[in-house]
């Protein structure tokens, strides 16, 4: 599988119909709730792309209004920090949502965020896949 | 694990060059040795539109090793965190360099306990960076009877002149980020792909191809096409391949300082 998906998530997660499921809008949708339940405000635009091994979504937007004053304050990294210890809070849904969705095991996680520049990632390394 | 430095790359998205993935592996290998004291022992480098991401393998430190047996995860990736800190000017403006695009954002994390670590850079969108260029293409295309497009990487318009947008059937402004395929006729779609990826092998490529337009009106064009008449630009310019001979008898050949 090797593609990419932009949606737009301004007016929330999409809902699919079945003859529109995509594994990358699903992967997107995902990412988006899980966003919206760990950090209380979800990305405005979401984006995954499988190529290889490599899952990767790119979130744009949906940084709280305090992270936000925080980062234009100049404690961009108090911001980060904050992100980061959350999200180990959210890895293991993220890992079973993806697994589920492409079928694979996923090797590693990473996440990191720029609130400064308004974009984060979600990188999923999946195993090797032998089939 | 073969502890060789292996710069992989996974080919672009719609038959990028190869090469340039390549380049940035080894340049993040470069940087990391220089930074971190002790390079990745893979690099694998995915393009994808406006996204390069950069997954690297090995190469955490014996220190590292130790304060992840000891449990201390978090500390290594704060500190694998500062260290690309440190790096991200070099690494930006190496990307920079080689892909000729600007970084809008760089990212960077660290997994201690696979020992894998991630490096994203987001880069400007396409239309912001063909600003630089469009005046030169306005002075050279604009005016022409011939068609002028330009392409992005990903076979998307990004800019066409007056006689384009007539014969396509489209404003400009609607013919800009939709692809070739959006104006070739159904038979032809499934060759697109291959001849994109000889095109961007060869740097250059002439012959006839049919465009269809916005009306569903089909024409049939000869061309030539030049990649990277800009960095990450691809002119083509066209004209109807029945006025070929005549026009040239009668003194009214190409004024194109690309001739078809």
């Amino acid at each position: 599988m090797r593609d990419d998906t932009a949606v737009d998530m301004s007016d929330g997660p999409q809902l699919e119909t079945p003859a529109h499921r995509s594994p990358l809008l699903e992967i997107s949708n995902a990412m988006v709730g899980i966003h919206k339940r760990t950090f209380g405000r979800g990305p405005t635009k979401a984006r995954t792309s499988v190529t290889g091994d490599l899952v990767v979504c790119l979130l744009e937007g949906g940084f709280t209004r305090a992270e936000e004053t925080l980062a234009h304050s100049g404690h961009v990294d108090s911001v980060v920090q904050t992100r980061l210890r959350l999200h180990a809070l959210a890895e293991e849904e993220m890992i079973a949502t993806v697994e589920q969705i492409v079928g694979r095991t996923v090797r590693s996680v990473m996440s990191a965020s720029r609130p400064d520049q308004d974009v984060q990632i979600e990188a999923f390394v999946l195993e090797a896949d032998h089939g | 694990m073969d502890d060789r430095p292996a710069a992989d790359a996974s080919p672009g998205e719609h038959g990028t060059s190869r090469e340039l993935p390549l380049e940035i592996s080894d340049a993040v290998i470069r940087l990391h040795k220089q930074y971190v004291g002790r390079g990745p022992t893979r690099v694998r480098t995915y393009l994808n539109d406006d996204l390069v991401t950069c997954v690297l393998e090995g190469g955490f430190t014996q220190g590292e090793r130790n304060l992840q047996a000891h449990g201390e995860h978090a500390l290594i990736v704060e500190n694998r965190r500062l260290l690309q800190g440190a790096a991200k000017d070099a690494l930006v403006a190496a990307v920079e360099a080689i892909l000729g695009r600007r970084v809008r954002a760089f990212m960077s994390a660290a997994d201690p306990r696979q020992e894998m670590q991630v490096e994203a850079f987001v880069l400007a969108p396409r239309d912001e960076e063909w600003r630089r260029f469009r005046d030169k293409f306005e002075a050279d295309f604009g005016s022409l009877t011939e068609l002028a497009l330009i392409v992005d990487d990903n076979r998307r318009y990004v800019d066409a002149n007056r006689a384009a947008c007539a014969t396509l059937g489209v404003e400009h402004a609607e013919l800009v980020g939709r692809r070739v395929e959006d104006f070739t006729p159904e038979g032809l779609r499934d060759q697109v792909p291959d001849m994109w990826s000889a095109f961007l092998r060869d740097g250059e490529q002439t012959g006839e191809y049919q465009l269809l337009s916005a009306g569903g009106d089909l024409h049939t064009l000869r061309y030539r096409a030049q990649a990277d008449w800009a960095r990450g630009f691809h002119l083509s310019v066209l004209a109807p391949a029945a006025e070929d001979s005549a026009d040239c008898a009668s003194g009214g050949c190409s004024t194109s300082p690309f001739q078809v």
